[in-house]
């Protein structure tokens, strides 16, 4: 058993990623929380589909692809709102429409700016051979910099995310507050694309969110909670990649899911089962107290 | 003194609120009522600048509203609310310090005991750590007046604060109501269904879109003023 979990650290390249999966788990666990309390999650799969025409462009010209992805992925949000304010469309279907734009016109311009260099497919779905120590990096400072961030303006972001109309009433200036959201969420987009790609960052983003959710009553447990069960799918998923030679997003993305099937039905409170034979029980209770008092 | 002229919104070409104007002495509770559709919520948002307004200008105390709405205290309709949210009636009571705290720090002691006096005036004290959702109607409509009163502010927006409470809070809120206008502050509530309490207010703004009264029960209660808004006689 020990050896089966020390046996991949002996790889250079396998230690980076785990230490990459449990930076993300926390990462995505506590930026996921705002996406999923402001029931903006599918925002998160927007901008993650989003950043690949920025991914192209920025190889082409020879940048840093993480500038690239960031201004695509911040465009394709602000795309969102200028459609959802200027028509009388629905956020949800101006979010399909830029969704699917973006990517197509993401993969357009890899094939047009012979950008092929760009492996679609480790993009897609994650790749752990491809982590090197710079992305290490990159991912903790991106880490600490947006833990730092929502320490510091926890409460005005639980403000603004439980009433945006009670917040920006009361004088915060909410549109600077989501602009950083997005930002956030573009950022952490970045720093995850190497190890689950992009077509599935959305299941870490909201997966430990949700599943802490149905455990906790408070935003920071459910970041917190969320994080331990983020670390947990990650590493775990990491070794599933390594052994059985699968990509490593799909991977995490399944132990994700597991998990979360796991408390949907055992939560304490809230568990399909554990509900059930709450009820059950208190049925039975109340027989016996109508038996007692025929008696 | 709270002063709104010709105040006018309109979404995509059509007009919500067309050419608004009346103001409201300090210590008065007034009632915004008009049908469904009418734009009273509307009013209120392009007030206080929640959304973009065509034309108007609203001042509090001879300045723009806009600029102090430190001294604005508004409590959504509950439809806009997302009760499932992960959240103690504590933390939602302790958003209200948020602007005076300030950026980067945390709230003082005093804070927290205006919280702590606001929780005891509505009631909710011994809930504060129970989540909004297991809340009753009532309690969640309390939390929010606790909030309210937290802010310590001096012009107080209701958007339909009677919807599903039960006959208890309805009490409390209009002993707050009366409290806050000793104090001095003004009270804007929006209602389509004033049933039996007509007599707490000092005046009502009749609208349906536009302005249709102004003024006291009797002058804005009349027959043909309740024909012009709602097309036909009584309040429903």
């Amino acid at each position: 058993m020990l050896d089966f979990l020390i046996e991949p650290l002996s790889f250079e390249f396998m230690r980076h990623a785990l230490a990459i999966a449990i930076l993300l788990g926390i990462l995505c666990s506590v930026v996921g929380s705002f996406l999923i309390v402001q029931h903006m999650g599918m925002m998160g799969d927007v901008i993650a589909h989003s950043v690949l025409p920025g991914l192209s462009i920025a190889f082409f010209l020879g940048i840093d692809i993480s500038i690239g992805a960031f201004i695509a992925g911040t465009l394709s949000a602000l795309v969102v709102a200028l459609i959802r304010s200027q028509s009388r469309l629905k956020v949800d279907t101006a979010m399909a429409l830029v969704l699917s734009s973006f990517l197509a016109l993401g993969v357009t311009l890899i094939k047009l700016l012979k950008t092929n260099k760009l492996d679609l497919h480790n993009i897609l779905f994650g790749d752990i051979l491809g982590v090197t120590p710079g992305d290490v990096w990159h991912t903790l400072a991106i880490t600490i910099t947006i833990l730092l961030l929502v320490k510091l303006f926890y409460k005005e972001l639980l403000f603004y995310t439980f009433d945006p109309l009670g917040a920006q009433a009361s004088g915060l200036p909410i549109t600077w507050i989501y602009l950083g959201l997005i930002a956030a969420i573009t950022l952490t987009v970045i720093a995850s694309m190497q190890t689950v790609g992009v077509l599935l960052i959305i299941s870490l983003l909201i997966g430990p969110g949700i599943t802490a959710y149905l455990l906790v009553k408070e935003l920071h447990l459910m970041m917190g909670v969320g994080a331990v069960v983020g670390i947990i799918a990650s590493v775990s998923g990491m070794y599933f990649s390594y052994y059985w030679d699968i990509p490593s997003g799909p991977a995490i993305v399944l132990v994700v899911f597991g998990l979360f099937l796991l408390t949907l039905l055992f939560s304490p409170s809230q568990g399909i089962l554990t509900r059930l034979s709450a009820t059950s029980r208190s049925a039975w209770i109340m027989q016996q107290l109508n038996y007692l008092k025929k008696r | 003194m709270l002063q709104v002229q010709n105040l006018a919104v309109s979404y995509q070409g059509v007009c919500a609120v067309n050419s608004i104007s009346f103001s409201i002495e300090p210590g008065k509770l007034v009632g915004v009522i008009g049908p469904n559709g009418a734009g009273k919520s509307t009013m209120i948002k392009a007030m206080l600048g929640l959304i973009g307004s065509s034309s108007g200008v609203v001042k509090f105390y001879s300045r723009p509203l806009k600029q102090q709405l430190k001294q604005v205290a508004y409590v959504p309709q509950r439809s806009q609310i997302d009760w499932d949210y992960p959240i103690t009636v504590w933390n939602v009571v302790m958003m209200s310090r948020t602007v005076h705290t300030g950026w980067f720090k945390e709230p003082s002691y005093q804070s927290k005991e205006i919280v702590k006096a606001a929780l005891k005036r509505v009631g909710m004290w011994e809930l504060q750590n129970r989540q909004i959702g297991e809340l009753s109607g009532g309690q969640q409509q309390r939390v929010f007046l606790a909030r309210a009163l937290a802010q310590q502010a001096e012009l107080l927006f209701f958007d339909e604060p009677f919807t599903a409470i039960d006959k208890k809070t309805e009490e409390i809120v209009f002993e707050i109501f009366f409290e806050l206008k000793a104090q001095n502050k003004t009270l804007l509530v929006i209602s389509h269904d004033l049933g039996e309490n007509l007599s707490y207010y000092d005046r009502f703004l009749l609208m349906n879109k536009q302005m249709i009264a102004d003024g006291s029960k009797s002058e804005v209660l009349t027959a043909v003023n309740l024909q012009k808004a709602y097309g036909h006689l009584t309040i429903q």
